[in-house]
């Protein structure tokens, strides 16, 4: 380790003990809010910023000394990715950070569907006792189990997604990725251009790739033309990955079983949008990441990355600048 | 060989052809039809595929049954008299059945109350975006999970919770080792297994063994915060105790199938107990534990028209 470096904390709160254990690694703290303009004298100092949208509201260059940026999110699209190509500044992204929890939300919201939780909160709320029929069809429960599964996307919320589902005996999992190669959990691997091969008879689609400008409404009219009929479509990375509009007429065609999602393109919500009181929708409100032991996480991967840059000067899991995940 | 179907499940065409072709000539009623209401030859039948409360509402009318094939699994809701009228029939049950579709049930619902869905469901209807209340959700990854019952329901149930890297203990009549579990212990054990238990799945017979199991001292034991799903019968938790603990907060929520009354009436406390999610015993009813129905009618009907020995065969002087 060599001498102290100057560290701009912000977007992760930090008990006394946890600041120390920062100190120890050689860190010598400014702690400041994510989302408003730094200081100029602490921006001027600052080598090492742990942050999440940080540069909304301040400009790479009012960082001089700037050597690393750890970004607290796993996707880095807030960060001014274009300007720190152009730099040597290394970046650090938030890896393993949210895949249990993300994935521990997508099969709970998945089951609440196939189970009609929603139904029978409804007749629990009008003292109804009434059972699922064998003669009424639509009244049955829906198993996980022999489900196809697509998922778009190979990080690592899609691998602890993987892990989960083969506890439920789906029947097989095929991936998405930049150029299709194979990744241990799925059983086949696709690129972008094989998207609606990839989805055509898949129960489930869980849209968990990075935003970029090649996946931006990735899911338009088309692919969701080419999905399985009834299908479950899961959005959960980044809401400008769906054509909100085309994901609204395939629910109402019945193209799409239902539309679960965590985020949408344009957040929030508007109260007035017609998403909210659809049937078939499920929506959260871009917390399937939040759990109590966020923050204990958190900790845990900001220390082990300022660590491993304290004893190494690079970034332990780093963002491929050219790609921007 | 007669065989008597009393259909519960909408058999189709092909698969009564499937049953004939194993060389069964069949009679089909409607659940609420009599034998004698759909054929004169009902005494003659050999073989059934109905559920105890029909032989019952009905007795006598096919004394020469040889065997019949249920769909339920747990035996005491079967009027002895049913079996003093039958005395040298084999009785089947769908032992076997339900593992899939009930531990989905229950892994489900512990994960709606860890992770609150109630709450996020509430902010849905009312239109809004917000966060409150977000830092309060649970993880079911690594917790500890208390399974009763280590039979085919309870083991589906453990394996579905292993994949989330549960620690899962199942508890039976003797503690003895059972697979998918990492433990095992028995119901004496509990006051001191229990405190350290994050979920508690119950998904085991009612007998004379189990009945109240978790009696309200018992229950007391109980982790603060724990879950508690129920899949199998009631009668094995304290209702009361368990509506003081979940309005006390020491449960953090409770999701039942199955109540000391069913149907629940609807003047019960329960439908308005906080933090308890209420199903009408149809949290194992999918479309694939139809399937395996008539798999079991099947394969069964098949060993049976061979001389040979079906499975699932009800013992019951044991309660199951």
């Amino acid at each position: 380790m060599s001498e102290t470096k100057k560290l701009l904390l912000t977007a992760l709160p930090v008990t006394p003990e946890q600041k120390q254990a920062l100190e120890a690694l050689g860190y010598d703290i400014d702690i400041c809010p994510d989302n408003q303009p730094v200081p100029a004298d602490i921006a001027a100092q600052a080598q090492v910023i742990v942050c999440f949208r940080l540069f909304g509201s301040n400009a790479l260059s009012d960082f001089p000394k700037l050597r690393y940026v750890q970004s607290v999110a796993t996707g880095v699209e807030a960060l001014p990715l274009k300007e720190l190509a152009k730099t040597d500044i290394r970046v650090g992204k938030g890896k393993n950070l949210y895949s249990i929890p993300m994935a521990e939300w997508t099969v709970c919201r998945l089951l609440e569907y196939y189970k009609k939780s929603r139904h029978f909160a409804a007749l629990q709320r009008e003292h109804k006792w009434e059972k699922a029929s064998w003669v009424d069809y639509k009244s049955n429960l829906e198993e996980l189990f022999g489900k196809k599964v697509g998922i778009c996307g190979t990080g690592d919320i899609a691998l602890a997604l993987c892990r989960l589902l083969r506890g439920f005996e789906v029947s097989s999992i095929v991936g998405m990725n930049s150029d299709g190669r194979p990744v241990e959990g799925y059983d086949a691997c696709f690129a972008p251009h094989q998207l609606c091969d990839m989805v055509k008879d898949c129960d489930i689609v869980v849209s968990l790739a990075p935003l970029t400008p090649q996946s931006e409404g990735m899911f338009d009219e088309k692919v969701i033309s080419c999905m399985k009929q009834g299908a479950v479509l899961v959005s959960l990375s980044r809401g400008k990955l769906v054509n909100t509009a085309a994901v609204r007429r395939g629910l109402e065609s019945g193209r799409l079983g239902a539309l679960i999602a965590d985020v949408v393109a344009e957040e929030p919500l508007k109260p007035d949008n017609p998403l909210w009181d659809m049937e078939n929708v499920y929506l959260t409100p871009h917390n399937s990441f939040i759990t109590d032991q966020r923050y204990v996480r958190l900790f845990e991967l900001v220390y082990q990355n300022l660590k491993h840059y304290a004893l190494t000067g690079k970034p332990r899991d780093e963002v491929d600048l050219s790609k921007g995940y | 060989m007669k065989l008597f179907v009393a259909d519960n499940y909408n058999l189709t065409q092909q698969e009564l052809d499937e049953f004939r072709a194993m060389g069964y000539e069949i009679t089909v009623a409607r659940p609420d039809q009599a034998p004698s209401e759909v054929c004169e030859n009902h005494e003659e039948m050999e073989v059934a595929l109905c559920e105890h409360f029909y032989l019952k509402a009905h007795l006598g009318e096919m004394p020469n049954l040889r065997m019949v094939q249920m769909t339920v699994a747990g035996l005491d809701l079967m009027p002895a008299v049913v079996f003093e009228t039958y005395p040298n029939t084999k009785f089947y049950s769908g032992s076997g059945t339900y593992g899939v579709s009930l531990a989905e049930w229950s892994v489900g619902e512990t994960l709606q109350i860890l992770r609150q869905s109630a709450l996020f469901e509430g902010y849905q209807r009312e239109h809004q975006w917000k966060w409150d209340g977000s830092e309060q959700t649970g993880e079911l990854w690594g917790k500890t999970v208390l399974v009763l019952g280590t039979g085919d329901i309870g083991r589906a149930c453990a394996r579905r919770y292993k994949a989330f890297d549960c620690t899962v203990i199942g508890l039976n009549t003797d503690g003895r080792p059972v697979q998918d579990f990492d433990g095992s212990c028995t119901r004496d054990d509990l006051p001191h297994v229990l405190p350290l238990c994050d979920v508690v799945c119950v998904a085991i017979p009612r007998t004379d063994k189990t009945l109240h199991m978790l009696d309200a001292g018992t229950m007391s034991c109980m982790k603060q915060g724990a879950v508690l799903v129920v899949n199998s019968r009631g009668r094995i938790v304290d209702e009361d105790k368990m509506c003081q603990m979940l309005d006390s907060g020491h449960l953090r929520g409770a999701a039942l199938d199955c109540f000391d009354t069913e149907p629940l009436p609807a003047d019960s406390p329960l439908w308005e107990q906080k933090n308890l999610i209420i199903y009408p015993h149809c949290g194992g009813v999918t479309m694939g534990l139809r399937e395996r129905y008539i798999e079991r009618y099947k394969s069964n009907l098949a060993l049976y028209a061979q001389g040979k020995q079906p499975v699932g065969l009800i013992h019951y002087e044991r309660g199951y």
